[in-house]
């Protein structure tokens, strides 16, 4: 069985347990590419991945499965030499493209239709893998590592010829130590642990955060605390802001399973903006998330096929990181509950039917829970506090394939 | 004899900076922020390189003369650092 079957038998499965209410679900459908997954952890999975495969609104009368991706990804699997840094930062104006596509099912599974968007970050201050000045701050904020490298290299070429295979075994044991986040510094023999821990204690050499490091932790793991630097400096990187702009358009046929009759029954041009707010170290982790929409939507009221619907929203809102696994590393770990807070205010602009209102306002609530490593089970509630109505959407998104992940099978595969 | 430091990023950008010890004293450094090549021009068996970086993606690095770790050797994305003695020209 297939990832994609797995994925699919899981969406039925999660329909048939929920029951949720359902209403407005043409033009209140989740975006493939949310908010409050970019804001997270997984916002590195959403915007930098290859694919991302979504069941969106799975206990409704109007199912979505939706795929996504950006160029740069199908191009690199193609041509994974696009993955060398010198094309890699060429292309990426390309990555931060995103499309996605998708058929939408009526309660009996049957094609009503289908959808397509585009998405574009204008502003993405959290791609770290295009950052010199990123690459700048790790190394200097490494640089008591780096002196401790060096010192050990200088140490070794004075005694490579006159006692090699100390000197051998010493630079073994200590490249593990460096790059082997399980390589304990007790691994060393006495003699080693000797040499290493002179080169740290002398304060002609400045290092006074390693020397402190060793003294509380006799079995440091260098290789950790590399990583810490790395991951603390990453997580800082996740706090600018980044701005997106997409269009997003979904067809749909007056008979489900009849596509002669397909016409466009929803238009939604959308903007968003995310920055944190407090440090990723922090126990409850919290961005700042605001949206706007206008969309353009099939009048109901209308047997003919149209858009004619105009609504304009705004959802201002806070993405709080509820739990994440705890970081081995140092930095933030891996989010895997989260929890979105917003409320949404609508103007409708097109003439209006008796009773209507052309403003109303909802209070949204997302818990967002990671049930694998790369797929999340989003759960969205829309409470109207005029009407009392309250509203819930069930999806599943997979991440799957990601950059980092796609390179280690291109290499497998050359 | 030289030598040279081959270092190939994928998925990202990154840095390394090379020095080449020699009987306890620097003897040469060099360094490249892309996917490159350093080349030090008179290099002995005995001699050590120290290397030191970061990378956003990964990076694969490579020595040659034979050296003490082998290589290439490939880093995930994060520091980088590493002792290399000159074992054969």
């Amino acid at each position: 069985m297939t990832c994609k079957h797995y994925l699919l038998t899981g969406a039925l499965f999660l329909t048939a347990q929920a029951g949720f209410g359902q209403a407005k679900t043409d033009t209140l459908k989740p975006h493939l590419l949310t908010a409050d997954s970019l804001a997270s952890g997984n916002y590195k999975d959403v915007f930098t991945s290859f694919f991302q495969l979504a069941a969106n609104d799975l206990s409704g009368p109007n199912k979505a499965l939706d795929f996504a991706s950006n160029p740069f990804a199908i191009m690199a699997r193609g041509n994974p030499a696009l993955l060398v840094d010198t094309n890699y930062v060429k292309y990426s104006r390309l990555r931060n493209l995103n499309f996605n596509t998708g058929v939408v099912l009526d309660s009996a599974y049957r094609l009503s239709g289908f959808n397509f968007g585009i998405k574009y970050a204008i502003v993405n201050k959290r791609d770290v893998s295009i950052s010199h000045k990123f690459i700048g701050e790790t190394m200097s904020q490494s640089r008591e590592l780096d002196t401790l490298v060096r010192h050990l290299s200088a140490w070794a070429s004075k005694y490579a010829l006159s006692e090699p295979g100390f000197t051998d075994s010493l630079v073994d044991m200590a490249f593990k130590w460096e790059n082997n986040d399980t390589f304990t510094f007790n691994k060393f023999t006495s003699r080693m642990q000797d040499t290493i821990t002179a080169i740290i204690s002398n304060k002609d050499n400045h290092m006074p955060t390693m020397r402190k490091l060793m003294k509380d932790d006799p079995n440091l793991v260098f290789k950790k605390v590399s990583d810490s630097v790395y991951n603390e400096i990453k997580g800082e990187w996740q706090n600018k802001p980044l701005w997106t702009v997409s269009g997003n358009s979904t067809f749909a046929s007056q008979n489900a399973g009849n596509l002669k009759t397909i016409t466009a029954s929803n238009v939604l041009l959308s903007t968003e903006f995310l920055a944190g707010l407090n440090a990723p170290a922090h126990h409850v982790k919290w961005d700042l998330d605001l949206l706007a929409n206008y969309r353009m939507t099939n009048d109901s009221t209308n047997p003919k096929q149209n858009i004619q619907l105009h609504t304009f929203e705004f959802q201002p809102g806070f993405n709080f990181v509820l739990k994440s696994s705890s970081a081995t590393n140092g930095g933030p770990g891996k989010p895997y509950l989260e929890f979105k807070i917003s409320g949404s205010y609508y103007h409708t602009f097109t003439t209006l039917q008796p009773g209507q209102k052309a403003d109303s306002n909802t209070i949204n609530a997302v818990l967002r829970l990671r049930v694998f490593q790369d797929i999340w089970v989003p759960v969205t509630i829309l409470y109207d506090p005029a009407n009392g109505n309250v509203f819930g959407f069930l999806s599943v998104k997979a991440n799957f394939t990601a950059l980092a992940g796609a390179l280690k099978k291109l290499e497998g595969a050359e | 004899m030289s030598a040279t430091i081959s270092v190939v990023f994928k998925s990202g950008v990154g840095q390394i900076n090379a020095e080449l010890f020699r009987n306890g004293a620097s003897a040469g450094t060099g360094s490249t922020d892309a996917t490159g090549t350093i080349t030090f021009s008179d290099v002995r068996v005995g001699d050590a390189f120290s290397i030191s970086g970061a990378c956003a993606g990964t990076a694969v690095l490579t020595i040659t003369p034979t050296t003490r770790p082998a290589t290439p050797v490939t880093f995930q994305a994060g520091n980088i650092f590493g002792t290399f003695i000159v074992t054969a020209i």
